[in-house]
């Protein structure tokens, strides 16, 4: 039985490879071949490899050469050379330890296996890519860089994340505004919890420092729905605070205040002209590296 | 009828609410879960279950049923059958007559008067049941209440006071239990109220229950009785014999005590003061065994006026000497010291001694049984495990043995420890040759010891000069008696308790390496008191006083002396039934009636008092068997709940889940 690409992107499957490199490379590349055709190789001037003629394709990209020794159809892949670069800011906030019985990951891991997912792709098209990892203040800080030894460092510092402490959106962009000196692409993965009017705000500024930002939100489904149909007592994993209740009977008074509350956010990014994709832990990572590509294509 | 040992513990009962609340506004326990944010959860009041689940409500009867068994179980329940169930009728008047049947009942015409008192009532009595115990130190007959006074009649015909000594409590007992809860109670009680009897620990009567006295008059006058008769050999074949008089009576008397049997007669005349005992005091010579009687001149109770004695010499005390190996010279000399000083004839010890010898695959229980006292002479080495044990039974069964040290004396003291026969702690040798230049000596004797009888200040000089070379020191425990002293305080001769026997335990050796004992005078009287030390020669001579439990074929219908199985009994009336005091029974009714109810009217149920109660069944054994079930049970319940729950939590629960 053929195994379908989304499959292959399901949080499921992927999170059993603990390994980052492995797991972005298999998403990437799955998610890639899955396209019908590759339209984001070939804008460098750096070779990259051979690859199989696909009847439709450029002429131009032929390697003439190749086909008068061997007699194939061969074209020649270029690695795009750009200089943008794709900061990556992820909110570690203890917010982020929850999964829900019905994902399978928590909320951090996914944002993870998104970063990791997107660094792999922008590395790919050979942009620098930065990470920026926060709670209350910033926790790990990773420079721009294009080097492949750069992925590895990126997806190292994904590694040691721990979900842990409040997370103070304002002193976190406000301190990574102005390391932000040339044009590129914010990738902003959070929760968001709590921040509605502020985040909209504080990306907003970033488009000031010529910096397109994709604000990806991460919510497990438990939290769309509240499914508990037991009594529970509810524990912040912020602030701590408690409240104990019966799911049941307030559900309906929840969804309409997380309706809202998602409302507001997407509102918010509306104006501010902030690309805004709400994901949940259990949606394939196609969605963010569609996300990520369309933003990518629009950016060029 | 139920009752309870400890019916406070009933109050824990109260405990039972507990779980019966907590099962009535148990709620859903709420699951812990770190969320997110709680920003749009609202507090909401947790539901009540709706619907019992019936094993809950299983659990809960189980929990109830444990902790109640428990409790009762705590409060030692006892079931009691009630001995007597008379016809309940609320006009019933029951008389219950209780007519005392002691030996001094004897006295005078005490006993036709009473009779003819008690018929004298009955023709008067209005109740309608008329019921009869007749009692001495036990109840002998008894009809229980009913409307046929023959009944009463009959047992009265030949009815006489046995020689038994009263206690009335099992009459009151018995009498109080006859009586219909229900009915109007009448207790009528006849006897000589002689004091001996009737300062017992009585149980107490109900207040509902009516008593009539019918005191006996025991008029005054002379009573002299015989209180006992002791025998003291004088020389080989004398005895001294001493016959204690006690004047019961209200004046002074002087009166001839006289024995008789065989062809002995004489007769010593003793004065007396009231209340005062004394001595006549004859010397016989004792050619063989022979029974005699004491006598006094008829008085007011003649029961008291004869006494049984025996004039014999005490039998043979048998003493076994373990002689395992006859290559053994120092176990040798030492049981020849010992024999030979046990069985040399003495001219003023009527006490006589048979020395065996035993080898070493004889020293059995079956063997040894035999013996009076068992010797040990430094052959204790040769004692293997079983024989220790052996000899242990032996001692624990109130024999004595006595055990002198050998070469092997480490290995004795040791085993003494191991077996748990010494206390006392061993310490080593002191002294280890015969040439020391100061020999150790002996320097007191336990007062308390049967040893402090024959060596007294004279006597015991010589005992005191006894050289002792070396010796095993010993530091003795309070548990372990010691005898015998050295100067510097050390035990020389211990009496070791084991079980309701002892050990006589020597810490020197009788032989000239280790001491010149047997060379000297006290060795002889030394060693013989030391065979007695724990041996009561007296227990060769029984002495029993009627209605006792006599191990003779036949009952005895008067006081004799008797020969059976070897022993010499001497039964004789108790001398308490002499005393002529009489109870008060004007003061004697209230304290009676101030003592603990035999039973107590309480709500619905008669509360037997313990010593009235017929047979009992302890019902706490079945309620622990009822709880360890009930345990059990809850147990189960409770694990397939838990397992039930775990795996509904585990399927909703993340955290735990994780």
């Amino acid at each position: 039985m053929a195994v379908a690409y989304k499959d292959l992107l399901d949080p499921a499957n992927l999170t059993r490879i603990e390994n980052y490199a492995l797991m972005a490379k298999a998403a990437v590349e799955g998610f890639l071949s899955g396209m019908h055709r590759s339209v984001y190789h070939g804008f460098g001037t750096e070779f990259l490899q051979y690859r199989n003629y696909v009847p439709g394709e450029d002429l131009k990209s032929l390697d003439w050469k190749v086909y008068a020794k061997r007699n194939e159809l061969v074209t020649k892949v270029f690695q795009e050379e750009t200089s943008m670069n794709c900061y990556f800011v992820v909110d570690a906030s203890a917010s982020h330890e929850y999964r829900g019985e019905r994902a399978a990951v928590t909320k951090l891991r996914y944002a993870c296996m998104v970063a990791a997912c997107l660094a792999y792709l922008a590395t790919r098209q050979g942009d620098n890519i930065a990470l920026f990892a926060y709670q209350d203040s910033i926790v790990e800080a990773l420079e721009p860089g294009h080097r492949n030894s750069q992925l590895l460092r990126f997806l190292q510092v994904l590694t040691r994340l721990k979900p842990e402490g409040q997370a103070n959106h304002e002193k976190l962009l406000e301190s990574i505004t102005h390391r932000m000196r040339s044009r590129g692409l914010v990738v902003y993965l959070s929760d968001m919890l709590e921040a509605e009017n502020i985040l909209p705000r504080q990306l907003e500024n970033l488009r000031f420092q010529h910096c397109d930002c994709l604000a990806l939100q991460i919510l497990d489904p438990d939290e769309k729905d509240l499914p508990h149909g037991y009594p529970v007592r509810y524990i912040d994993s912020e602030s701590g605070r408690e409240v104990t209740t019966f799911a049941d009977t307030v559900r309906e008074s929840y969804e309409k205040s997380m309706n809202q509350f998602l409302n507001d956010l997407k509102t918010g990014f509306s104006h501010a002209q902030v690309e805004y994709t709400p994901l949940l832990t259990t949606h394939h990572l196609g969605h963010a590296l569609g996300q990520y590509l369309h933003k990518r294509e629009a950016i060029n | 009828m139920l009752s309870f040992g400890n019916s406070l513990f009933l109050l824990a009962l109260v405990g039972l609410a507990v779980p019966v609340i907590l099962h009535l506004i148990n709620r859903e326990l709420a699951v812990n879960l770190r969320f997110p944010s709680i920003r749009f959860i609202d507090q909401s009041q947790l539901p009540r279950r709706e619907k019992r689940k019936l094993r809950d409500l299983l659990l809960l009867l189980l929990r109830l049923f444990l902790f109640a068994s428990i409790v009762l179980a705590f409060a030692k329940p006892v079931w009691i059958e009630p001995l007597v169930q008379a016809p309940e009728r609320s006009s019933l008047k029951q008389t219950v007559y209780l007519l005392d049947a002691s030996s001094s009942m004897s006295r005078g015409n005490i006993w036709r008067d009473s009779l003819d008192a008690l018929r004298k009532d009955l023709a008067d009595t209005e109740s309608d049941e008329i019921g009869l115990v007749v009692f001495a130190d036990r109840v002998l007959s008894q009809v229980p209440p009913s409307v046929d006074e023959e009944q009463v009649e009959n047992l009265l015909k030949g009815l006489e006071p046995t020689f038994a000594a009263g206690d009335p409590a099992t009459g009151l007992q018995s009498a109080v239990r006859f009586f219909n809860p229900d009915a109007e109670k009448r207790l009528v009680l006849i006897s000589d109220f002689q004091e001996t009897d009737w300062q017992r620990d009585l149980p107490g009567i109900p207040e509902d229950v009516k008593f009539v006295f019918m005191p006996a008059e025991i008029g005054g006058g002379q009573n002299v009785g015989i209180v006992n008769v002791n025998t003291i050999p004088i020389g080989k074949e004398q005895a001294r014999i001493f016959v204690a008089v006690r004047n019961n009576g209200t004046e002074s008397v002087t009166v001839p005590v006289i024995i008789e049997g065989g062809t002995i007669s004489e007769e010593k005349m003793v004065t007396l003061s009231p209340g005062q005992t004394g001595n006549a005091t004859f010397v016989q010579a004792v050619t063989e065994p022979i029974s005699l009687t004491a006598n006094l001149p008829s008085d007011r109770y003649i029961r008291d006026n004869r006494w049984h004695f025996w004039l014999a010499p005490p039998p043979l005390i048998r003493v076994y000497a373990f002689l395992p190996n006859l290559d053994e010279p120092r176990a040798v000399n030492a049981f020849y010291y010992f024999q030979t000083a046990l069985e040399v004839e003495s001219d003023t010890d009527w006490v006589r001694f048979e020395v065996t010898a035993l080898d070493r695959g004889f020293f059995e229980e079956s063997v040894i049984q035999d013996a009076d006292v068992v010797v040990i002479p430094a052959a204790s080495a040769y004692l293997r495990d079983h024989q220790w044990e052996v000899l242990k039974n032996y001692i624990a069964e109130g024999q004595t043995a006595i055990l002198l040290p050998g070469d092997g004396f480490p290995k004795q003291f040791r085993a003494l420890e191991r077996n748990g026969m010494m206390s006392s702690r061993f310490l080593g040798l002191a002294g280890n040759t015969n040439e020391r230049q100061t020999p150790y000596h002996l320097g007191s004797v336990h007062p308390s010891s049967h040893l402090a009888q024959t060596f007294d200040d004279v006597a015991a000089k010589d005992l005191f000069l006894v050289n002792v070379y070396r010796y095993v020191r010993l530091q003795a425990s309070q548990e372990d008696l010691v005898i015998l002293a050295f100067e510097n305080g050390d035990p020389a001769l211990l009496r070791l308790a084991v079980g309701q026997g002892g050990l006589i335990a020597s810490t020197f050796a009788f032989d000239p390496s280790w001491t010149d004992m047997p060379l000297r005078n006290s060795f002889l009287p030394l060693v013989r008191e030391l065979v007695q030390e724990g041996f009561d020669t007296n227990r060769l001579r029984k002495k029993m006083f009627m209605e006792e439990v006599v191990l003779v074929a036949d009952p005895l219908t008067q006081p004799a002396a008797l020969h059976r199985e070897g022993q010499y009994w001497e039964v004789n009336v108790n001398p308490s039934e002499s005393v002529m005091i009489q109870i008060d029974t004007e003061q004697y009714l209230p304290a009676l009636l101030s003592q603990k109810p035999l039973y107590t009217q309480t709500t619905g149920s008669v509360r037997i008092d313990p010593r009235l109660e017929g047979s009992r069944t302890d019902l706490w054994p079945w309620l622990l068997m009822i709880a360890l079930l009930c345990f059990f049970l809850e147990s189960l319940l409770t694990g397939i709940k838990d397992a039930a729950q775990s795996s509904v939590l585990k399927r909703r629960d993340p955290v735990q889940r994780a």
